[in-house]
Formats: structure tokens, sequence, C-alpha cells
């Protein structure tokens, strides 16, 4: 009996003092899960969604936050995390809608949703999920994370053209504005005006920045204007050689259908070795159209992912659209593992099809010196020049330049379409044009025009 | 001297008494301080807030909100979620509002007092089914469980908690309806207001359809089992469709379950019901829910209901813990259906311990002696990585040659958490060196997770790069392949994997501050390899200097 009263007190005492620390452990676990802040936060933004927002507005939010949103704003939300198996239909379509919202690489795509529901307001959490990419199969794109948080050196405005991530940047867009932003949270107000009409298949070129400067260089007058340019070899490091970009598209004289643009694919990430893009391209400018007819004609496949991560061919879209509205384009971006007989095919193909009103330009940078070095990068480049003035291909393996195939393919287009004499534009480098540079990098700026002209 | 002993056994029994009720009223306290200390007044996030806006509007208008406008803007729908717990808010509201308290408040505190309920009731309910130790050991494990502390904590106001205080009546019910038939109205009651609150009554129903079966030769039984499967279902019906007037139904839930199970691998299921809550509860999961406390002292209870299986408070109570712990094993979303059962069988093994070692020392001896090793082998069962390596077997210069890596988790479930941007977010990864030949281009496919690669870098004649990879779960592979090109021979090539795991440790004070994160701690990282020679190339992983790691060789 004793020995029993003693293991009862025993185990009653150590089971206690255990319970006890288990207690404690809960309590750590309970506290982790609340962020006091974060409560008291989303408690301070409804409440001020409800003071400058109408009963009758509409929030756009994911799925998630949507519940809390009626609950604590007394606001409408397309979808909330209520749902039985037999709704999935329609719930798994308003999330999908919600996910091609934030998904959306152009807010002419976004306004699509925007209009569909009558939004007024986006509320966002800065910790958005960005697995819901799932729902509208854009996961499986190689190089995800890097796609969306990606800040090139060389080109610091690069930006994912998703429109979350613009919005987490707070990027100024033309069709939503910033109302509400705090550690958590951001809240976004549909312009009244929209200033793009609701476009599917849009991508953003991004570099909205540049509207201003673009506009201003533009304007200045040129001594020589050329008329019967075919071709032309252009900078895409808009950084430093924007001026340069600008200069060359206001020394054209005439007008184009088409403009046939070819770029490096840098990072190699599209899985074939050209591609092209079959969206609609929004600029600062307007929005660009790609010639379907023209790339039908190339067979070449599409790979939006690669082209909305590739700089090469964005940068120049601002340009084109300024100086040519009304123009359509066909991107081609290049991989750098593509072989000169596949170069000299897609030049054959390119040339068959390519007409008088066509313009092909080559968006290349040259020499690529670190720690920079403006005397070796121009030595470098005037060595790229004389090649490519003297159709010399079969030196441009030897060539410091960024883009081989791009370079060959272009000179080959030209031969076969008689456009051999070159006119230099501009010959300089990064290093010359800013002295704080790490790198230089070398910009030629030439045309490519038929012998017979002057 | 008979006197005295007396007088001393009566003094014993005081102080026993004493105690009892002192822990009590101790471990009451102690689980409304947990519930509610440092928690801010307000609705937690994460939990389904329309019941709010619910109860709200029906304390506001008088009325049950009939229909839904503004969760599917523009669609507007009758309302079709059980009505019972804004009812029953509203209810007991009526009697605390003489009080002074405002109704946001009373919402956010109703979990704990449903704890409070399921405090007394629980205790109350186990003493009456076998003993007040049983009794007191339940209310104990209900006070510090975390599952249950997340259940009835200060904020997460939703049906749950009244669902699995109404559980509890209707499991005692059953019980004493073995003995006593008239308790078939209190499980009538129970059941049909369960009905009228939480959707999952239907698997509290495949219980009783379970004892209903066992219990079939028995004409009595079968009746009173019978009765209670079909009887709350109508009148909960009735309840909701014709005196509420909304368009919830207990037999919709039916229907709802049917699609639910036939319907899952379609993919606008997967993304219409995209739920963390809808995966597998592995051990680990459980344990988090649960404590080892659910996991020791539920298998000392199962021996104890095994040994006393004739008896109905034994086998009903195993019998709820069998297909609990089936619906749990399935998903994780049932943790709270789940609670009732496992705290109940838990108790019966800790009061097993307490009472009646002497009785089974020797077959909880044997127990003890298997749940230590068993627990000793699940807390060395990690996540780990391992690589296969595929080369071409010979080679030559400025040609192109592929080369495959496959990284497989032969562990278990890697750490892994949704916030793919924050610079403390865990992922698996490979580095790879090439020496003496240019890499072209990488490819990775998983088709079980996020992968991304680095650009390639080059120092002197070694191109390196690294592979990230999400979330790599038991089993899983990530397969990378990359082109290189040899400028000389030979060409060799290093290689190394590491996968995190979850643990406590702490971070390392060498890291640096945005990447300061317990699973970068070195023990919470299996590396493979885990010794020999360095790779060529340094790198930060996260440190304010460049590490070296082993890697394993290939010369080709």
């Amino acid at each position: 009996m004793k020995l029993q009263a003693i293991w009862k007190i025993a185990f009653l005492t150590f089971f206690v003092c255990f319970s006890i620390n288990q207690g404690l452990s809960t309590q750590k676990i309970i506290k982790n899960g609340f962020d006091e802040d974060y409560i008291k936060e989303f408690s301070k933004v409804m409440n001020w969604l409800i003071e400058n927002s109408d009963e009758n507005d509409i929030v756009l939010t994911e799925w998630t936050l949507g519940n809390q949103v009626i609950a604590l704003a007394n606001r409408k939300v397309i979808a909330t995390s209520k749902v039985y198996p037999s709704e999935v239909e329609i719930v798994a379509e308003r999330y999908k809608d919600i996910s091609k919202f934030f998904f959306a690489t152009s807010e002419a795509s976004s306004l699509i949703i925007v209009n569909k529901y009558n939004i007024s307001f986006i509320f966002l959490d800065k910790n958005f999920n960005y697995r819901t990419c799932r729902y509208i199969n854009i996961c499986n794109l190689r190089n995800y994370q890097k796609y969306l948080t990606s800040k090139n050196d060389l080109i610091p405005q690069l930006r994912s053209s998703l429109i979350v991530s613009r919005m987490l940047d707070k990027d100024k867009m033309d069709n939503y504005e910033l109302v509400y932003n705090s550690k958590n949270f951001l809240i976004y107000k549909v312009a009244k005006k929209i200033i793009y009409s609701a476009l599917n298949n849009t991508h953003s070129s991004g570099f909205s920045g540049y509207k201003e400067l673009i506009e201003e260089i533009s304007k200045k007058p040129v001594k020589e204007k050329y008329s019967e340019v075919y071709g032309g070899i252009i900078p895409h490091d808009i950084i430093h050689s924007y001026s340069i970009i600008a200069s060359f598209f206001q020394k054209l004289n005439r007008s184009y259908k088409t403009i046939m643009i070819l770029g490096p694919d840098h990072f190699h990430t599209s899985k074939e070795k050209i591609s092209t893009s079959l969206y609609n391209w929004e600029t600062p400018f307007g929005i660009l159209k790609p010639d379907l007819a023209m790339i039908e004609k190339l067979n070449i496949t599409d790979d939006e992912y690669a082209h909305i991560k590739e700089h090469s061919i964005r940068t120049l879209l601002p340009f084109i659209k300024y100086k040519y509205p009304n123009t359509k384009i066909v991107p081609i971006i290049l991989r750098n593992d593509l072989t000169k007989n596949e170069s000299n095919k897609l030049s054959e193909n390119i040339s068959k099809i390519i007409e008088n009103d066509t313009l092909v330009l080559a968006g290349i940078d040259f020499s690529h010196i670190r720690p920079a070095d403006a005397n070796l990068s121009i030595k470098e480049d005037a060595k790229s020049l004389n090649v490519i003035r003297n159709f010399e291909k079969h030196k441009i393996d030897s060539l410091n330049i960024d883009s081989k195939p791009s370079l060959l393919t272009l000179l080959n287009i030209m031969e076969n379409i008689n456009a051999t004499k070159t006119r230099l534009f501009r010959l300089t480098n990064s290093a010359l044009i800013n002295k704080n540079t790490n790198a230089s990098v070398g910009y030629i700026s030439l045309i490519f025009m038929r012998e017979n002209v002057e | 001297m008979k006197t005295k002993k007396k007088c001393s056994k009566i003094k014993n029994k005081d102080y026993f008494y004493i105690l009892f009720y002192a822990l009590l009223i101790i471990f009451l306290l102690i689980g409304i301080d947990l519930r509610t200390r440092n928690i801010p007044d307000e609705i937690t996030i994460n939990t389904v807030s329309f019941f709010y806006t619910r109860t709200k509007d029906l304390y506001y208008d008088g009325v049950y909100p009939i229909k839904d406008s503004k969760s599917l803007y523009p669609l507007t729908y009758k309302e079709n979620y059980p009505p019972f717990l804004s009812l029953f808010t509203v209810g007991l509201y009526k009697i605390i509002e003489l009080f002074n308290v405002n109704l946001h408040y009373f919402i956010v505190i109703f979990p704990v007092l449903m704890y409070i309920f399921l405090f007394f009731f629980g205790f109350f309910m186990l003493s009456q089914l076998y003993n007040k130790i049983t009794g007191l050991f339940f209310i104990i494990l209900l006070t510090i469980m975390p599952v249950v502390n997340k259940l009835t904590v200060k904020g997460y106001y939703t049906e749950e908690a009244l669902g699995v205080l109404l559980i509890l009546i209707t499991i005692f019910s059953i019980i004493k309806s073995e003995e006593n038939i008239y308790y078939i109205f209190l499980t009538i009651t129970a059941l049909t207001l369960l009905a009228l609150t939480w959707q999952v009554f239907i698997f509290l129903l495949t219980g009783i359809l379970l004892l209903l079966i066992i219990k079939i030769n028995s004409k009595k039984h079968l009746i009173k089992y019978l009765i209670t499967l079909i009887l709350p279902i109508f009148l909960a019906h009735i309840i909701s469709v014709f005196l509420i007037g909304i368009d919830y139904s207990p037999i919709d839930m039916f229907k709802e379950s049917y699609l639910g199970i036939t319907k899952s691998d379609t993919t606008n299921f997967k993304i219409a019901l995209d739920r963390g809550k809808l995966r597998p509860m592995d051990f680990n999961s459980y344990v988090e829910e649960y404590s080892y406390f659910g996991v020791i002292f539920l298998i000392f209870g199962s021996f104890i209901c095994l040994k006393n299986i004739k008896k109905p408070k034994y086998y009903v109570i195993f019998l709820f813990v069998i297909f609990s712990i089936i619906f749990l094993l399935k998903y994780v979303k049932f943790r709270f259906l789940a609670v009732v059962p496992i705290l109940i069988i838990s108790s019966i093994g800790l009061e097993g311990i307490y009472n009646r070692f002497k009785k089974y020392k020797k077959s909880f001896i044997l127990i003890t002696i298997i749940i230590t090793l068993g627990l000793l082998i699940i807390a060395n069962y990690n996540p780990k990585c391992e690589m296969r390596l595929t080369v071409p077997e010979e080679i030559q210069v400025n040609e192109t040659y592929n080369v495959t890596i496959q990284v497989k988790n032969i562990g278990r479930d890697s750490l892994c958490d949704n916030n793919l941007l924050n610079k403390a977010h865990p992922f698996s990864g490979l580095h790879v060196e090439v020496e003496n030949a240019k890499v072209i281009n990488k490819k990775i496919n998983s088709l079980s997770t996020l992968v991304q690669t680095m650009d390639t870098y080059s120092i002197d004649n070694i191109d390196w790069f690294e592979v990230k990879i999400d979330c790599l779960k038991k089993s899983a592979i990530a397969n990378v392949t990359f082109t290189l090109k040899p400028y000389k021979l030979p060409v060799k090539i290093n290689y190394r994997c590491w996968i995190p795991t979850k643990c406590n440790k702490k971070a390392p004070e060498d890291l640096r501050s945005e990447y300061r994160v317990s699973w970068r701690n070195e023990k919470c990282l299996h590396r493979m390899p885990t010794k020999g020679e360095f790779c060529n190339v340094k790198v930060y992983s996260g440190y304010k200097e460049k590490q070296d790691y082993s890697c394993f060789s290939e010369i080709i």
C-alpha cells in the first residue's frame, strides 16, 4: 500500500511537472502563431478601407484574405476560402482569375479581370503567396523565383513584368494608384480613367522611367536623316546608351510596316535556340503589336517567358513605339549555342520573307571589360566594326560581343538583300559616358543601306 | 489507537481532496492564461471569419442572414453554412451583455469560454464514466495540449470548439446509453446540434454505424443506433431549411462528402480546395498537435481499452479513436475532430499507469521500452539528399556533352515554407563546379517542386553554379542537366548537395542578419558528402565570410 501511494505521488508529481513544461512549450507555439503587430496592423488597414471606400466597392485580394475583408471592412470580394466540393468549378474559376490578375505581365492584361468584376481596390499582403501560379499553369517555368526578383547589375530598372511584383515594388503604373502602404499591406485604387483598354496576351516592356528622356532626346534636331535603311545595329544596355538608341531612330527618315529585332538570349532561358513572342507589348507610349503573319511564315517557336525575362529586345520597344506608333514587330532571341549552319538557315528564311518596308535590327552590346577600361573597349570595338563593315563573318567568333549569332544572322540577311553599305552613327562605351562605372560595355550604332544610295 | 488511525485516514483523504481540487483550479487558471496572455483582442487572421460576420448580422438584424452577396461577387446565393454557432453565440451573449461586454470582445473570447465548458463538462463526464482521476488527467491534457490550445485560443472564432464540445457530449451519451437507453435523447440532441454546427458530424456517424454493426444482434441497440443515425439528420434539416430558412442541410453534406472523395483528383478541385490542411498527417505533424503525451498515453490507453474491451466505456472509445486516427492520417484538417477520443483514451492510459501499474506492470514496462525505441528511431529519421551523376565515358575538346545530376531526398520531407521570396526561406540545393570546360546551358526539372538555378560563374578555369530546390519531399527527385564544352582535358566535376530539416537549434551568430534562421545551423542541415576534400569554390551561404564545404569529384 505504501509503495502504491509513493508510486502515485511520484507519478502525479512527475506528470504535473511535465504538463506544466508542455504548457510552456504550447504557449510558445501559440505565440509563434500570432504576430500581434500584424493583427493590429490588419485591423488598422481594414478601418482605412471602411473610411476610404464606398460600401459597394469591390476589393480584389488573395482568396485567403477574402473572409477577413468582408468581416472587418464589410466590402465585397470575388472569392474567399468558403467552398463545398459541389462549388469547386465556380470557385476555381475565381481563384484562377485572381491569379490571372496578379500574374498578368501588363496592365492591359490585368484590366481584363478588373473590368470583369468591376474592381475598385486591390488589397495586397506583402507576404504574397507566389505558389498560386499553379492555378494558371505558369509555375513550370524555369528559374521562376529568380525571374520574380532578379535585378541585373547592368540594368537596375529591370523588374519582373508581373503586376504583383510591380505593385510590391511600388512601381508607378498608369491604371493603379497606391493609396495605402504599411509594413505588411498595400492598397491600390483602380484609376477612374483607365489608360489602356483591357487586352489579353500582353506583356509589359518595362522601362517606363525612361519615357521623358526618350521624348526629350527625340525632339532634338539631327543634322542628317537616312531614308533607304534596311538594317541596323543598336545597343540594348539602356542605362548608358538610351541617348544612342533614341538618336538612332531619330535619324531614320522612313516608315516601316514591320521591325524585326534580333537579340541575345543572355541567360539561356529559352528551351529553343531561336524563339519569338506572339504577345502584344505595353510600352510607356502605347501597345506594340506583333506581326503575326510574318512570324507564322518564319515558323519559329514562341517562348513568352524567355521574352519577358530577356531584356535585349524589351529595352528597345519604347523607342520603337515612340518613333513608329503603327509599326508591328517581330522579336527574335537567339541562344549563344546557335551554330553557324542554324544561323545561316535562319537568315535565308528571313531574307525570303521580309519586304522592302521591313527593318531588321540587331540589339547587340559589344566589348564587356571589367574593370572598366575605355581605351581597351574602343580598341576591341574598332576591331568589331571592321569585321562588320567588311562582312568578315568568319572572324565573328573572335569578337568581344554579347551575341555572335545575332550579328552573323544580321550580316547574312543584309548580304542576301544587298544592303551592304554601312554608315556608323556612333562608337563609344559606358566608361566614356559614365566615368564611375565598374565595367566598360561597348556600343555601336550603325545602319545598313543599299549600295546605290548616297 | 483505532480512533487515531481513523482520524489520520480521514485527514489523508481530506488532504487528497484539497490537493485534487487545487490542481483542478490551478490547471483551469493555467488554461485560461495560456489562451489569453499576450493575444490581442481581435479575431485571428487565419480563421474563417465569415462566422464572425454571420454572428454580427444575426445580433444586429435580429434574423439569421439568409443571403450572401459578398463572398463571390457579383453572385448572390442562399447561405449554406451551418448556423448553430452564430445562434448559440448570440443566445449566450444576450445573457452576458447584461454585464456590459461588447459583442466583438465576446466573440473574441468565445473560444476561451468553450475551453471552460469543455473543462467542466469533460471533468464531470469522465468522472461519471470512469473515475475522478481520469477526469483530472483529461482536464490536464485539455489544458496543455497544443491542438486544444489552438482550438480554444482567444480570437480563434470558428465552429470547431463548439463542435468538439458537442462531440464530447455525444460520445458520453452513447456510452451511457449502452447501459441506460434514455440517454439516447441526449445523443439525438447533441448530434442534431452538431449537425447544425460542424459538417464533420458525418464522420461521427461513421463511428455510430460501426457500433450498429457490432451490436447488430441486439434488437434494442440496433433500433437505438438506427434512430441515432437517422433522426438527428432530419431534425437538423427541418430546423435549418424550414425554421431558419437557409440552404444548409445535413443531408446535402453526404453528397458533398461523396463529391469530395470522388472528385478530388480533378484540377479544379485541387485549385478550389488548395488547403495546407488537406494533406496527410505525418508523425511530426501529429506530435506538433498532440505532443508526445498524445503518443505515449494513447498507446497505454489503447492497451487498457483492449484489456477491457467487453465494457462499453472502453470499446466505444477505442472504436472512435481508431477511426479518428484513420481520418487524421488522411487529412490534417481532422485534427480537431480527433481531439475528444484521443484525449479520453490518453486519460484512460494515464489513469491506468496511476492506479493500475501493479496489475499491468510487465505490459507497461514492455510498452515503455517499445515506445522509447520507436521515438529514438523517429528522432533520427531526417531528410537526406543523395546524388547520382551521369557523365559521358569519353570526351573531346571543343565538343559538347550533357551531364546529369539527379538529386533525391531519401529521408523524410525536407523543411518547407510558402514564402519563396524571403531570404529566410529554407531550400535544398546542389552546388556544381566544372574544371576545364565551359558550362553552356542548364536545365532542371522536378515534377514535385519548384527549382531555380543561379547564373554560371567563372573563376580561372572553373565554371560553377548552384541550384535551389524548394520543398524536396520524401522520395522526390530533381534532375539537373547541363551542357559542357571542354577546352582542356581532363575535365573535373565537383558537386555536393544539402537539405534542411526542421529543428529548434539557434541560428549561427556569424550569419548575416537577414539570413539568421535556425535551419542554417549545420545541425539542421544534411550535407552530402559530410566530409572529405573541399570544393574548389568557397561560397557565402548567408555567412559574413566565405565557407568551405566538401565535394564529391568525378574526373572525365
